[in-house]
């Protein structure tokens, strides 16, 4: 559907995307996370045709954006991160412009603009001056103008930003809807949206792509212990000499005491074992009632600062090595074809098998 | 082309641009004819033409032109634009023609003048229409030359003033060319500081010195070694020069009751050239 290859952009000395490699499948919702800077935009300006590459290539539907711009814009519905809005139209004549630029006519051109009104909750404000609407609605006419023409894929550059919280909920919403039947990508550096909304995730960092995997896969791979929270009644004392007893538990702290004589305790464990049936014996045994017990969920969050923190060490490097598209793929794996040689012809060779 | 021709033609009549620029060409073109017609009690409409010319040019045209680009720059709706499956020359062109409709509204209204002073005296309609359709042309051209300054900036004031003192220059070169020096010397010099100038433009363009170098070296040394060679062709060429390049001598023509081809092809070849610059200039853009 979507093949980037190799994409470098240069602004004079300062790298802003640094040989980006990644492909996009059908149907699916799909998240560039990255910090402020990280390349977002940049990538997102490239693939749609607003900015040229330094170098690389970006395929659309089998279209190479640079050599076949028009008919790779077709197959592309883009919102960037400023709405592209004319103040002094309506929606509608808006919509009217979008849609003949993608080709539309007539009465098949009114039936669209009536649909993406639809979809988009914005058929009460199509007469009034784009001026005058609130950013909510601002934005879901910059969402409707990239779904004139059924366009196959979605680009949507930060689609949330601004916006209250009401109205978050609302375009989370409809970007899951759109990824019913489209494809969309979109951008963000909020954790939380993207976990919501995305089947899979890009995270770029300093221009470059860190890891690409399933929120799930992601946070398995990184996941190096797990972690039980428990509440129990009784003396603190007691409760963790109890649990240390318990074979596997590495770790036992004290989170906070209750005035009704409860405890809450965070116990680790390594990654592979479930404690937990051993702990609510020793606790039966001990007479200390369990009052809750649950097992820790690492957050996208975790895993997102580990990733983009400057110097990443190097078993979590080998970890993201294992995500399906990564640039430590390649460092790996040139490592271990280094006895071949290892020219530069076989580090393309490499670099194209990753690719597809 | 049509989706943009419709939605420039429709922004220029919701907005207030087009009937500013409605007011200004009538009030100018009232102004001329009333002194030279009714006031002079002359049937010679060609001399209001070409009368009124500059001052028909140097403020309704920046005027239409200064917001095409600059504008969608600063709203950044450019990126719709570009990512809206449209080519560079489409956008152009749509919003090229949008604004020579626009100006062809008031010059078709201007065009029933004579046919009034015809109820009161002898008109020679030919000389009248011919005149006023070059004049139609000539400010076509310069609205080229607007749109690619407003390519250039996001300011919508450098645009209309960057326009209006090309007008200004443009009408007064005639008379600075006649104080210009003709020598051979002069001319060389003057040349030989202009292939310096496109160097620097190439360079600034390419971001690479050897070709900015290269270029300015291969011009300048044809132009030294021409004056070596054969110094008489580079005598007087900075007037002819000045000369060659005013749109506003080419319309004068005109009003002698010649029907200039030349003068229509140099107006349509400066249109060209501009909304190539133009094209050129988005393009490059993108890769900034």
């Amino acid at each position: 559907m979507i093949e980037v290859k190799n994409l470098t952009k240069k602004y004079g000395k300062n790298v802003a995307v640094h040989d980006l490699s990644f492909s996009v499948e059908a149907g699916q919702v799909y998240g560039l996370l990255g910090p402020n800077g990280a390349g977002k935009s940049t990538t997102m300006n490239i693939m749609t045709g607003c900015l040229a590459a330094t170098q690389g290539q970006v395929i659309i539907n089998g279209y190479d954006i640079f050599e076949e711009p028009v008919k790779a814009k077709k197959c592309i519905g883009y919102l960037p991160e400023i709405p592209p809005l004319y103040p002094d139209m309506t929606p509608y004549e808006y919509l009217v412009f979008a849609g003949e630029a993608k080709g539309l006519r007539g009465r098949a051109l009114k039936e669209e603009i009536e649909k993406v009104g639809g979809v988009t909750g914005i058929n009460d404000v199509m007469k009034r001056l784009i001026r005058n609407l609130s950013k909510g609605y601002k934005q879901r006419v910059g969402i409707a103008q990239a779904l004139m023409g059924n366009p196959d894929i979605i680009i949507l550059d930060e689609p949330t930003v601004g916006l209250d919280p009401v109205q978050i909920i609302e375009i989370r919403e409809l970007i899951k809807s759109l990824g019913e039947k489209h494809t969309v990508i979109l951008s963000s550096h909020i954790l939380s949206e993207v976990s919501a909304v995305c089947d899979e995730i890009l995270i770029i960092a300093g221009g470059r792509l860190v890891a690409c995997d399933t929120t799930e896969n992601l946070s398995r791979l990184l996941d190096t212990e797990s972690t039980v929270v428990l509440q129990a009644k009784g003396n603190a004392d007691k409760i963790i000499s109890v649990i240390k007893n318990i074979e596997g538990a590495s770790d036992v702290r004290v989170t906070g005491a209750a005035t009704d004589g409860t405890f809450t305790l965070e116990v680790s464990s390594s990654k592979d074992k479930d404690i937990r049936e051993q702990i609510f014996y020793a606790m039966k045994e001990a007479e200390c009632p369990l009052i809750t017990m649950s097992k820790k969920q690492s957050s996208l969050e975790d895993i997102f600062l580990k990733i983009v923190s400057d110097d990443i060490p190097e078993d979590l490097k080998k970890k993201l090595s294992l995500t399906k598209n990564s640039i430590f793929k390649e460092s790996y794996e040139e490592a271990g074809n280094e006895k071949d040689g290892g020219n530069e012809k076989d580090e393309n060779d490499v670099k194209g098998e990753n690719n597809e | 082309m049509r989706a943009v021709y419709l939605k420039e033609l429709r922004s220029y009549f919701t907005g207030s641009v087009a009937y500013a620029c409605f007011t200004l060409m009538f009030l100018i073109a009232g102004i001329y004819t009333w002194a030279i017609n009714i006031q002079g009690a002359s049937g010679s409409f060609e001399m209001t033409v070409i009368n009124m010319a500059f001052w028909i040019s140097l403020l309704p045209v920046p005027l239409l032109t200064m917001r095409i680009f600059s504008e969608e720059r600063k709203q950044n709706t450019d990126r719709l634009l570009y990512s809206l499956p449209l080519k560079t020359t489409d956008t152009v062109f749509g919003k090229y023609f949008a604004a020579v409709t626009v100006l062809l509204v008031p010059t078709a209204v201007i065009g029933l003048y004579p046919v009034i002073l015809s109820f009161f005296g002898n008109v020679n309609f030919a000389s009248c229409y011919s005149s006023l359709f070059a004049l139609y042309l000539m400010n076509a051209a310069f609205i080229a030359v607007g749109l690619f300054i407003s390519s250039l900036t996001e300011n919508q004031i450098v645009a209309a003033i960057g326009t209006a003192v090309i007008i200004f220059f443009n009408y007064f070169l005639p008379y600075i060319a006649s104080y210009a020096s003709d020598s051979a010397v002069a001319s060389v010099i003057l040349l030989v500081i202009m292939g310096l100038a496109i160097g620097l433009i190439v360079f600034l363009m390419t971001k690479n010195h050897t070709v900015g170098i290269f270029t300015a070296a291969v011009i300048d040394f044809a132009l030294i070694l021409i004056y070596y060679v054969k110094s008489e062709i580079l005598e007087g060429i900075i007037p002819a020069v000045m000369n060659a390049v005013s749109l506003f001598d080419a319309l004068d023509v005109f009003a002698g009751g010649i029907f200039d081809i030349t003068g229509i092809v140099f107006f349509i070849s400066v249109a060209a050239v501009f909304i190539f610059l133009t094209v050129q200039s988005l393009e490059k853009r993108r890769w900034a």
